[in-house]
Formats: structure tokens, C-alpha cells, sequence
């Protein structure tokens, strides 16, 4: 048995932390302002700063910048050390880093420039798109090449949600992804109505689940045991919640649907999936805190294992409030309310902000060989942090059940209580200057822990080529006995294909049945089905049928289209909205009979 | 302690909380049930069913203020008011809701002119609140009766009577027939019918 040297490159974590913190900052600030423009709607300034623009940049940034370069830091950090070998090929490292910034600098630009696809989480358009599909390949490529020449025979559960990460996030992406581009900078989805419906919320509900939470998990399972000193609390917990975990995720999109024109069978399997989820998710919790056993004297005085607390914490009760929130009585108070926010924000907020934090304050001064710079500053981020997501969160659940009491309050006479929207908000503003008020906080502990950070690194040297060996695998080796399921640990080909296996089932028995049954497809007697025709160079775009009073009749020109339309039918009269999706153009706008639009051969169905 | 090491971490393999494990089938258990009682035996009410039953609910609700109010008006019984406190009142509901489309002297400017002798959909007492109350979808008058209580909707009518014949300057011409007080241009309908919108599953 030959012992190899080699050394682990720490040059690319070091990048990626770098633009965990700067993103982390960016993202937060977006966040800071999107939420003194409800109080103050006097800075929505100009057309680039509008609430309409900056909240998705600010989702984006959070969700892919701060909490994917995250991923990327931790990642390349305990898999290296996992598998006992160097990154698969440093060249695709630096691709998949200066590749994932400029995607992130482009949906920034994009964004702000009014260019969206309108698909929550999906937002960017279709060159942004292909370049993340790029991005990602060469991601996985770097992993699974790191995981193929490994000299550790057994893949440790971290890397089985690394696995389940990747290759759920490409499917996503690249299904939900799917649109007809008609400009560089404009595109229309593949799909329509209901189906769109499903496939967006299949989309948005696992990038929560696969690259807020598996990724995560991963981390955890790494870096709580490292830093509490402590072994994982159970092996075989770990399998079991790591199967059900990303069998069972998939399922459960439709909740964000309930009563909705989402068929109902697809809805009830959205709630029942979600239930089911709730052990699975704490499992996850068991084995994070109950690692902590023996070693909660420590967590008193270690400001790292005090944000690890917190963010477990949170991740155990967001992921308690998720199945309650999918239950269809509780969501009929919760939808559309700032109930909501607060949700997702102790998910954010608690679950990965919080673990991102404790991960840089462990990892900063080991791969520059010192100390931490300021426990004490570290200590004050962790109280400014924590109270300040409870400033958030506690207001933010107020307004939501203020909101939905307000909504549904009927006079004696049978009127709304508060027929105006603008009564809602308004008695709302105190909850919404509070929770801006937290949001300050936390990102005033960001700035902390980044000038405590820099100074870290400013004491030490990077560490870049960190030195390691180890024997190399032997060949052939005899494989003996233990748990059946260190066969597939052993397996990385094995492991990736069932784990897609996995993943694809729940998506498939959802789609197939809403896009071919007819009858998955409700409609509004006023309402005609969709119609769709092709032709060339123009496209329409259908909008809600309007009255007609003020608008004079036009004839359409021969029109030449070459994308799928959607004009709704009511009385025998249309109005389409006119456009080649260049932004300079006027959009014009038709009122079109029905006797007209057969004239140019257009059949209604 | 399994004889697992991966970068200094070992593993335990402690047991299941039996909590979790319990809980874990509780919620199998629960998704059976849940998808019985709803798709199966069909014994919950699904989204069209609840929303039909809500709608009834607050039919009957209606209903019952109506037979409750002293005051309650429908489109078979309302008169024109005439005093001053009733005018007053139509006048302040006209200016708040209907100003914008119809004129602040009634002229007319998106919708109908309402001074003049012309009604689209018939003029007098009976008529007004009918279209006011259920409002007329395809020109674009929107049903009031969720904002206005049928008392109020009285008081406007009547003050938009008090107009007729005012000829106001800059006013629109005339539009639909002309309207003699004797005949009803439509069958009356029940002012507090449920919701046209059904919804159909094909």
C-alpha cells in the first residue's frame, strides 16, 4: 500500500467565501431596501429602484449568490477532505467560479433593466438560462470526477445530499427552463395555464428543497461534528431521512397551488406529500442537535456552535410550519399574507444565513492558519442576528394574521368590512417599519462579521496548497459484510442514477395526467379554451378580456406569428395586446371580432 | 461507535427515536386517510363543492337580513325617494362612486349620459337599481351590490332621478331608446342571486 501526497486547494474556497460575503451583503441590502420602500414608498426612485425591480434581485441574490456560493465554499471545503483528494480538475473549479459571478452580475444587470421572464425564482432570461445550464454541467462534472478518483472507499453522507443536489437542481432548471426565445432578451415558456402552474411551483418548491435545504444538510452533516468535536448521532437515521428527504420533497409543489385551478387530486397529493415530510425534515434536526450531545457546555462559550444551534433550530421549525401551512385550512388563512415572509425568512434568515455564518467563522481562520480576529465581535453578531430575525419574523407573522382577519371581515350587512386594499396596508405600516427594523439588524451583524473576518485574514496566510496523503484505493478490494447500505456508498454511478431515480418519480406522476387528461384542465364557461396558430415573425400575447366601451374597433393586420398564443374567447370579441418583445415599441393594443379573425382563416376551437 | 471515519468524523448508530419513527408512520397513515376521505368515499367537500356551499351560505345570509331589515329594498319594491336626507345622502354615494365615469353633473363621459331621456337599459326607479345592483358586464357597469347595501343603492337611483332633464353642459349624446315611465324593459330579477361564475369541470 503506497501512501500518495497531494494537497487540497484551498484557493477556491477561499473565492467562494469571499463571494458568499459580498453577495451575502449585496443581497441583504436589497432586501433592507425593498422593505423600507412599503413604509417609505418615496424611495422607489427612478425606474431602475422600484419595488418591482429590486425584489427579485434581491430573492436572487440571496437564494443564488449568498446561499449558492455558500454551497460552493462548503462544498469544495469537506469534499475535498472527504473524498481525500484534490478537486477533479482546477480549471473547471475556476470556470464554475468566475462563471456563477458573471450569471449573478448578468441577473443583476438584467433584473433591474425590467428583463424577466416572470417565473418566480426562474426570472432570468433564456441566455442567462443556458449559461447557468453550462455552469452547473461543469460543476457537476468537477464533483463527480473528485468523487470517481477518491481515495476513501465509502461516500459519507454529506456527499449522498451533494449527489441528490446536483443532479435534482440540473433537472429543475433545465425542465422548468424550457421557453420559445423571440429576442436576445425575451422568451415565453413552453408551457401554458395550469401546466405552467405546476411546472413553476415543482420548479420553486425544490429550488427551496434542493439548493436552500439538501445542500445544507450536507453541510451540516460536515461541519457540526467537526466543530462540536462529536460524533454524528445515527448512521442509520442518516439513510433513512436521506431517502425519504428527496423522495418525498418532490411531491409536495402543489401546495403552493391549493385552490387554484390546479386539478384537486394534484392539490391533496401537494398537502398529503408535505405532511409526510415533516419526520423526514427533523430527522435532520435529530441528527444535527443530538451530535451536540456531550459537547452543550461548549455551545455556550463557542460562538460557531451558537449559530449552528440557531440555524438547526430554525430549519426545525420552518419545517414544521411548512406541512401545517399546507394543510388547505390553514393555507386559506395564511396564502397571499405576510404570513408567508415570515416563513421563508426563518428559513433564510435562520436556517442558511445563520449556518453560513457559523461555517465562515470556523473555516476563515483554519484555511489561513490563525485565530478568529474578535470573539467578541463574533459573539455580538450572533446576538444582533438572532434578535434581529426575531424583529423580523414576530411582526411579519402579526401583519399576515391581521391581513387575512382584515380580508375576510364582513359588515352585518354582508359587505366587506375594508372593500379598499389600501386599508389593509395601511394598518400594517407599524409591522412593516419593525421588520425593516430587523432586517437592519441582521445585515448590521453581516458588516460586523465581515470587518472581523478581513481582519482574520489579514493576520494569517492563506494556506492555499494544504498538504495531505493518503493510500490509495486498492483495486478489486474485497468487499466485507456491515450495513447493506454500504453497497451504494461505495458506488458513486450507482449512487447518482438511483438517487435520479428518485427524484424523478413524484414529477412524473404529477405531470403526465395534467398535461395529457383533459379533464385536469378546469374552465370558466365565459371563458373559452386557449387557441393557439402559428405564424411567423409577430407575437401575441393574450390578456384578460376588458369591456369595451372606450376602445374603437380595429382591424387587424394579416398577422404573422410564430409562437404559441393565447386569446381568451368572451362574446364574440378579443383584445390582444401587440408586441415584437422589443421594449422600445409601443405596445398596441386591438379589440378584434370574432367575424374578423376568421377572416384571416383563424379558427376558434 | 461504527468503525466509520471520514476526515476525523465518526458515526454512531444510535436507534430511531421511537417518537420520530411513530410519527413518521402517523403521517403515512394521515395521507391514506386524507386521500380516502376525499377522493375515494368522496366524503369532503373538494374546492368547487366548498366554494358552491360557501356561496349558498351567503345566499341565505342575504336572505335573512333581508326578511330582518325594515328598511330592505329590492328591484320589485323600491319607490323613489324624495326627501332631503335620502337625496343628500345619493348624492354623496353618486360623488364618491360614480363621478368618474358618469360625470359630476351626470353628463356622461365613459358611461351614459344620465339626464337625458335615452336609457340603455331603461330608465325609472326599478330599472336604475337594478343595473346598479347587478351592473352591466359587457358595457362595463360593475355590480355594485357588494359595495353598496340596497338602501344606499336607493338613495343614489333616486337622486339620479332628480336630475333628469338638466341637460348639463359638454353632455354626451344620447344613447339606448327612449324610456316612457309605464313600460319595464326587462324581466326583473332576483337583486341577491348567487354568483353567475360556475365553475365546470369538464
Amino acid at each position: 500500500m503506497t501512501i500518495e501526497k497531494f494537497s487540497y486547494d484551498n484557493r477556491i474556497v477561499k473565492n467562494f467565501a469571499l463571494a458568499t460575503i459580498i453577495w451575502g451583503i449585496v443581497g441583504m441590502l436589497m432586501g433592507l431596501i425593498i422593505a423600507l420602500q412599503i413604509p417609505f414608498p418615496g424611495l422607489n426612485i427612478g425606474e431602475y429602484l422600484t419595488f418591482g425591480r429590486v425584489r427579485p434581485v434581491h430573492t436572487n441574490a440571496i437564494i443564488f449568490a449568498f446561499v449558492g456560493n455558500g454551497i460552493f465554499m462548503g462544498l469544495y471545503y469537506s469534499l475535498q477532505r472527504l473524498c481525500k483528494a484534490r478537486m477533479f480538475s482546477d480549471g473547471l473549479s475556476k470556470f464554475h467560479f468566475w462563471g456563477w459571478q458573471s450569471i449573478i452580475v448578468l441577473a443583476a444587470v438584467t433584473l433591474l433593466t425590467g428583463h424577466t421572464t416572470g417565473k418566480e425564482y426562474a426570472e432570468l432570461e433564456w441566455p442567462i438560462d443556458i449559461l447557468i445550464a453550462v455552469v452547473w454541467v461543469a460543476f457537476a462534472i468537477n464533483m463527480f470526477g473528485t468523487i470517481i478518483k477518491r481515495r476513501e472507499r465509502h461516500m459519507y453522507v454529506a456527499i449522498w445530499f451533494y449527489i441528490a443536489t446536483v443532479v435534482t437542481v440540473a433537472v429543475l432548471h433545465i425542465v422548468n427552463s424550457i421557453e420559445i426565445p423571440v429576442s436576445i432578451l425575451k422568451s415565453y415558456s413552453a408551457y401554458a395555464g395550469v401546466q405552467d402552474a405546476l411546472v413553476q411551483w415543482w420548479y420553486g418548491h425544490n429550488a427551496v428543497a434542493f439548493f436552500l435545504t439538501t445542500p445544507y444538510l450536507g453541510l451540516m452533516y460536515y461541519f457540526v461534528p467537526k466543530a462540536a468535536n462529536r460524533p454524528v448521532y445515527s448512521y442509520r437515521l442518516s439513510i433513512i431521512h436521506f431517502w425519504a428527504l428527496i423522495f418525498l420533497y418532490i411531491w409536495a409543489g402543489p401546495h403552493h397551488l391549493l385552490y387554484s385551478s390546479l386539478p384537486d387530486w394534484a392539490q391533496s397529493l401537494g398537502t398529503v406529500f408535505s405532511i409526510m415530510l415533516l419526520a423526514p425534515s427533523w430527522g435532520g434536526m435529530i441528527n444535527g442537535l443530538l451530535t451536540l450531545r456531550g459537547a452543550w457546555d461548549r455551545v455556550r462559550e463557542d460562538v460557531v456552535l451558537k449559530f449552528m444551534v440557531v440555524a438547526i433550530t430554525a430549519y426545525g421549525m420552518s419545517t414544521f410550519e411548512g406541512p401545517m401551512l399546507s394543510l388547505k385550512s390553514v393555507n386559506a388563512i395564511s396564502h397571499f399574507t405576510d404570513w408567508t415572509i415570515a416563513h421563508v425568512h426563518i428559513g433564510g434568515l435562520g436556517w442558511n444565513g445563520m449556518l453560513t455564518f457559523g461555517i465562515l467563522y470556523w473555516l476563515i481562520p483554519r484555511i489561513y492558519k490563525t485565530n478568529l480576529y474578535s470573539a467578541k465581535l463574533a459573539s455580538f453578531h450572533f446576538w444582533i442576528a438572532t434578535l434581529g430575525i426575531l424583529f423580523y419574523a414576530v411582526p411579519m407573522y402579526w401583519a399576515g394574521f391581521t391581513q387575512s382577519l382584515m380580508w375576510k371581515e364582513f359588515t352585518a350587512d354582508g359587505i366587506l368590512k375594508y372593500p379598499n386594499f389600501l386599508e389593509t396596508v395601511t394598518q400594517l405600516m407599524p409591522m412593516y417599519k419593525l421588520r425593516a427594523l430587523g432586517g437592519a439588524m441582521f445585515l448590521t451583524g453581516a458588516i460586523v462579521m465581515t470587518y472581523n473576518l478581513v481582519k482574520t485574514m489579514k493576520q494569517g496566510t492563506l494556506n492555499a496548497e494544504e498538504a495531505a496523503e493518503a493510500p490509495a484505493l486498492e483495486k478489486n478490494e474485497k468487499e466485507h459484510g456491515g450495513h447493506w447500505h454500504r453497497w451504494i456508498e461505495r458506488r458513486p454511478v450507482q449512487m447518482i442514477v438511483i438517487s435520479a431515480v428518485v427524484i424523478l418519480i413524484g414529477g412524473i406522476v404529477e405531470f403526465i395526467p395534467t398535461f395529457l387528461v383533459q379533464s385536469n384542465i378546469p374552465t370558466i364557461e365565459s371563458v373559452k379554451p386557449t387557441l393557439h396558430w402559428n405564424c411567423k415573425e409577430e407575437i401575441f400575447i393574450s390578456v384578460k378580456v376588458v369591456t369595451l366601451v372606450t376602445h374603437k374597433w380595429c382591424d387587424l393586420s394579416v398577422p404573422k406569428l410564430n409562437a404559441m398564443v393565447n386569446i381568451p374567447k368572451q362574446e364574440s370579441l378579443y383584445m390582444i395586446i401587440h408586441s415584437n418583445g422589443d421594449r422600445s415599441e409601443q405596445v398596441r393594443t386591438y379589440i378584434v371580432k370574432e367575424e374578423n379573425i376568421q377572416m384571416y382563416g383563424i379558427t376558434i376551437i | 461507535m461504527l468503525d466509520h471515519n471520514y476526515d476525523g468524523i465518526r458515526e454512531l448508530d444510535n436507534n430511531l427515536p421511537p417518537w420520530w419513527i411513530w410519527g413518521f408512520y402517523l403521517t403515512i397513515v394521515f395521507a391514506f386517510v386524507y386521500l380516502a376521505h376525499y377522493h375515494l368515499f368522496r366524503t369532503g367537500p373538494l374546492q368547487t363543492e366548498e366554494y358552491n356551499i360557501a356561496m349558498q351560505e351567503a345566499a341565505d345570509q342575504a336572505k335573512a337580513r333581508e326578511l330582518k331589515m325594515k328598511d330592505f329594498v329590492s328591484a320589485e319594491t323600491i319607490t323613489a325617494l324624495n326627501t332631503p336626507e335620502a337625496l343628500g345622502a345619493g348624492k354623496g354615494i353618486f360623488e364618491k362612486n360614480c363621478v368618474a365615469c358618469h360625470g359630476a353633473e351626470l353628463g356622461g363621459s365613459v358611461g351614459p349620459n344620465l339626464t337625458d331621456d335615452f336609457w340603455i337599459n331603461g330608465g325609472g326607479i326599478k330599472n336604475i337599481f337594478k343595473v346598479i345592483t347587478d351592473g352591466v358586464s359587457a358595457k362595463g357597469m360593475i355590480s355594485w351590490k357588494s359595495q353598496l347595501t340596497p338602501k344606499q343603492i336607493q338613495q343614489v337611483a333616486s337622486f339620479i332621478l332628480t336630475k333628469h332633464g338638466s341637460n348639463p353642459v359638454g353632455g354626451k349624446e344620447p344613447q339606448g331608446e327612449k324610456y316612457v315611465e309605464e313600460t319595464i324593459s326587462a324581466p326583473l330579477t332576483d337583486s341577491i342571486s348567487v354568483d353567475s361564475t360556475i365553475i365546470v369541470n369538464q
